[in-house]
């Protein structure tokens, strides 16, 4: 065989090994096999050289060059698209099944009335009232006498009282906190509340001896029930989105024109809480003039909100605190 | 009240459906709350007395309907009788009883009152007993006027006399209990005996019987917190004493007597035997009110007229008129809760109704101070522990007392007084107790990883000067193990002591308290052996501890197969006061940190904190960045009595490089010093 003849042949027989080498490694050994530096069967050709006539030597020449090329292109070629197939089985090999649940987090709930709460004390902050804070065992004076509670009058029935001794009770609202604010406040007042307040009743599915209420306290001069009534619209929007309002008269001895406020709640009215523009004896018994300043106040349940908004239909649940319902919230 | 709509037709003429009278009178402030079997029932609010009798009610629908207020028949057989009484009345206390009316009537027989006042009896939820009763029944519910009859024959000398019990004179009410009057009870009495308690229940031993042929009809005016301490006193509260606390008109004490009269003549047979006695000794003069339109207005927020505002007023049967800006009003008798400006204002605003004022901002705004310091430290404390995943729960104040703490008096529990239950006996003095509660209670729904917290207030007995002391607390418990649900894991590690400790640190570390201390304490309830105070800078905060296993099964009904249970309690208030909420910027470490581990072999008993402190104290602090546990383990191979305790130390310098010959040194120094100070050797 010529040198010529063994180049067709041996360049033949490279591009069939490349062509039929599976893996990388298999690969590897066709390139030293063929292009290797020493023993590379086509390298080796490039020794043949000598034996031709000068005229041929750099035809020869070339031509093995062009062939070294042609394989070299071929092993290229080859590797990656062995090597991109290589990278699939691995890949294929790590498979898993991504229908199997998640890993989660573990992630506490905070209690639908500490949520309301949240809710209530940001929207009141954002309105421009501060919050206090006073006792839950509150003094007779604050919880009825400075609210202008008539002596011993009926409207007493309506806060039967937990009492502790002869002066001090759990207040039954957290309006108690008016005489301490104005005790401690000058007009203008944006003053709020919150906070558990306790009434003897008997427990049932829409009772509680113990609930939550925010007080709300505005004083300063030209504010009116037109005030009161927008105030309460704007803040309900806020916490219920648009819900129909409805204000009616209703009495409490500490406001006059006294308001019950409730939102439309399927075919009836969810009672909310008590309102009104706060009675002049109690700006004047705390040193307000009544003439030169007029304010508004509201006492509002917090317990009946998620029961607006989330259909619970039982106010035990909150102090039952069953987990399946705590992680509904 | 209830009220049967078709009795208050017959004095308000309307075609309005009776949903829109209910609705009239709903927004006009007498809440219809159901209309049930043809009746109201409606809500009256403490303050309208006049609101507890269809006559009353009918006033304020018409009012609200713009109707002409409703009139009562004349009744027919006022003027029949001349004759003189023959009964005198002597009233004592004339503060008490302002007014006293009463009439002798002859030829009383016990019939039966007659079918249509049975029925509207029954419909305002009343028994129908006779026709005398049933009569002063009706014309109660009709004109909101008590009345009550006296068996003439058993009024020893005709003489009926008004006055306060004294010396505890004993009667026997109608209801058939034996009371002991206490002193000072306005009282309805003969020269011998007590007859009745004023406004509140007469006595068994004057009623009215079957033998009875002439009684003494009393209406009477008493004064609201005389009946009021009388009922309350008695504990005995009755349709009559519930409408005088709540002022009953005096003008109705003659009309609804002569009523009375009239029916009784017309339905029971009776005769008028003899005049009307009207005892009253003061001017019933109506009370004159000024109201000034501007400041109609500025309470209102509105632009009323003085024709409106006046209009208003007469159609709640005020007397008004208005000169200028100025309306001055004569209150009706039946108004005792009007008697100043912003009553009327209110008056007002109910007829124009509330629905129709004008609704706005405020003009001035003012800048809020934002939430509490303990209120937002609060959900600060919140937000970390849910976190954490912690779930929060929110438990009463009010509970009964808990084996978890000692007595009431070395806790200081705040009792409340005369308390109805266990339940409702006093305040909490910890959340712990409730908590376990709740824990038990969701063991029990088979919820096999419980991690509950609660912030609130906890309650104690203070000193003279602030009697009773409130403090914030958050406290947690912990049960079970996380649930499978993970591909991985299929069931984590129980709870104990220290997933309980481990959550207080890291807590503590959020808030970055320093100086935090662990105690063996003991504590009523808690596992004698796993129970730990918490001190911040030498201060008692709260504690860590497994709960009693014993304990949470025999005195908490915990279900059997419940492992352990792990709580935590602290003072809020007192962490907030340590709490550093300034931070300052550390640089990030320029050269790296060499880490060394080093095993000894200590006595069991050696706390994990004393080789901690042996190797803070031999390590240069200038280049020990931390020490940490690696393990603790007992084992046969290291013998009885001892453990094993692995530490790492690792150590970085701000300047340079360490050398592997300085981080050596170090170790030297550090296992001389376990050597000694806790008799540890190397393993």
């Amino acid at each position: 065989m010529s040198p010529l003849e063994q180049l067709e042949l041996i360049s033949r027989e490279a591009l069939d090994a490349v062509a039929s080498a599976n893996t990388i490694a298999e690969l590897d050994v066709v390139e030293q096999e063929f292009l290797g530096r020493s023993k590379g069967r086509l390298t080796g050709l490039l020794r043949l050289i000598g034996t031709l006539p000068a005229d041929e030597k750099p035809q020869f020449g070339a031509s093995v060059n062009e062939k070294k090329q042609c394989i070299e292109a071929a092993l290229s070629t080859r590797k990656i698209s062995l090597a991109q197939f290589e990278r699939d089985l691995k890949r294929a090999a790590d498979a898993v099944d991504i229908t199997l649940p998640g890993e989660r987090p573990v992630q506490g709930t905070i209690h639908p009335i500490t949520q309301q709460i949240e809710q209530i004390k940001s929207v009141l902050i954002r309105m421009g009232y501060s919050f206090h804070e006073y006792p839950d065992i509150e003094h007779y004076h604050y919880n009825f006498e400075t609210l202008n509670y008539p002596e011993d009058h009926p409207a007493f029935d309506e806060q039967m009282s937990f009492y502790i001794d002869d002066n001090y009770l759990l207040r039954t609202q957290t309006t108690a906190f008016q005489a301490h604010v104005l005790e401690s406040t000058k007009p203008p007042v944006r003053a709020a509340t919150i906070g558990k307040c306790y009434r003897y009743e008997a427990v049932d599915a829409t009772h509680s001896h113990t609930f939550h209420q925010v007080d709300l306290l505005a004083i300063d001069e030209g504010l009116s029930l037109a005030d009161l009534k927008g105030t309460f619209s704007y803040f309900i929007k806020q916490i219920f989105g648009d819900v129909v309002v409805r204000f009616r008269p209703d009495f409490f001895p500490f406001v006059e024109p006294g308001v019950e406020v409730a939102i439309k709640w399927g075919d009836g009215w969810l009672e909310l809480g008590g309102a009104g523009m706060v009675h002049p004896n109690i700006l004047e018994s705390l040193g307000v003039d009544s003439e030169r300043f007029t304010g508004f106040a509201w006492g509002l349940g917090i317990d009946r909100m998620p029961i607006a908004k989330y259909g619970i239909d039982d106010i035990r649940l909150y102090a039952e605190n069953d987990l399946r319902f705590l992680k509904q919230f | 009240m209830k009220l049967p709509i078709e009795w208050l037709r017959t004095l308000v003429q309307t075609s309005s459906s009776d949903s829109e009278i209910a609705d009239a009178l709903t927004m006009a402030g007498l809440e219809v709350e159901e209309i049930i079997d043809g009746a109201f029932h409606t809500k009256v609010t403490p303050n309208r007395g006049d609101w507890l009798s269809i006559y009353g009610t009918a006033r304020e629908a018409a009012a609200s309907l713009n109707l002409p207020p409703p009139v009562m028949g004349r009744p027919s057989h006022d003027a029949l009788s001349k004759r003189n009484s023959s009964v005198s009345v002597d009233i004592r206390d004339r503060a008490l009883c302002p007014r006293y009316s009463y009439r002798v009537i002859h030829n009383v027989t016990m019939c039966a009152s007659p079918r249509w006042m049975q029925q509207r009896l029954i419909a305002c939820g009343m028994r129908p007993v006779n026709a005398v009763v049933d009569i002063t029944n009706y014309v109660m519910l009709e004109m909101g006027q008590p009345l009550h009859a006296f068996d003439l024959a058993t009024i020893n000398s005709g003489k009926i006399i008004v006055r306060t019990s004294v010396g505890s004179e004993r009667l026997k009410t109608i209801d058939g209990v034996d009371r002991v009057l206490p002193d000072g009870l306005l009282v309805i009495a003969d020269p011998i005996a007590v007859a009745g308690v004023a406004g509140v229940m007469g006595g068994a031993s004057t009623e009215v019987t079957n033998s009875t042929t002439s009684i003494i009809l009393e209406s009477a005016h008493f004064a609201p917190l005389a009946v009021r301490r009388a009922a309350k006193l008695l504990n005995l509260s009755t349709e009559a004493s519930y409408r005088f606390e709540r002022h009953v008109d005096p003008a109705l004490v003659p009309l609804a007597l002569a009523r009375a009269t009239e029916l009784l003549v017309d339905h029971a047979g009776c005769e008028v035997g003899e005049e009307l006695i009207d005892d009253y000794s003061y001017e019933l003069a109506a009370r004159k009110i000024e109201l000034r339109i501007p400041r109609l207005n500025a309470v209102l927020g509105t632009n009323i007229s003085g024709e409106t505002a006046c209009h208003a007023l007469t159609r709640l049967s005020f007397r008004a008129s208005h000169t200028g800006d100025v309306i001055s009003a004569e209150v009706p008798t039946f108004r005792s809760d009007v008697s100043k400006e912003i009553d009327l204002i209110e008056e007002v605003a109910r007829i124009v109704g509330y629905e129709s004022l004008p609704e706005r901002l405020p003009a001035t705004y003012c800048v809020s101070n934002g939430d509490t310091v303990q209120g937002s430290f609060a959900q600060h404390v919140r937000q970390k522990l849910s976190g954490f995943g912690l779930d929060e729960a929110v438990t009463h104040s009010l509970s009964a007392p808990s084996i978890f703490q000692q007595d009431d008096d070395t806790v200081g529990r705040i009792r409340i007084r005369s308390a109805l239950s266990a339940e409702l006996s006093g305040l909490r003095t910890s959340l712990v107790p409730n908590l376990l509660t709740v824990l038990v209670h969701n063991a029990r729904q088979r919820v096999s990883y419980i991690r509950l917290f609660e912030i609130g207030k906890v309650f104690q007995l203070g000193n003279n000067e602030a009697p009773y002391g409130e403090r914030r607390s958050v406290a947690a418990v912990f049960h079970g193990s996380t649930d499978a649900g993970s591909s991985k894991i299929e069931k984590g590690p129980n709870v104990d002591f220290f997933y309980a400790k481990g959550i207080v640190e890291q807590l503590l570390e959020n808030f970055n308290v320093e100086q935090i201390e662990f105690r063996t304490s003991m504590r009523a309830g808690m596992h004698a052996a796993r129970c730990a105070d918490v001190s911040i800078t030498g201060q008692l905060v709260g504690f860590v501890a497994e709960l009693d296993p014993d304990v949470l099964k025999s005195e908490m009904g915990a279900p059997n197969g419940v492992g352990r249970v792990a709580t935590f309690e602290l003072d809020i208030e007192l962490l907030r006061a340590a709490a550093r909420t300034n931070k300052v910027y550390k640089k990030l470490p320029k050269y790296p940190a060499v880490s060394r581990d080093i095993a000894v072999v200590v006595q069991k008993t050696l706390p994990y904190e004393a080789i901690r402190a042996a190797v803070q104290s031999a390590a240069d602090p200038k280049i020990t960045e931390s020490i940490s546990l690696r393990s603790v383990f007992e084992s046969d191979k290291i013998g009885t009595g001892q453990k094993s305790v692995a530490l790492r130390i690792q150590f970085r310098a701000t300047d340079r490089t360490l050398v592997d010959s300085e981080v050596e040194s170090q170790m030297g120094t550090v296992l001389s010093r376990l050597q000694t100070d806790c008799g540890a050797t190397q393993r």
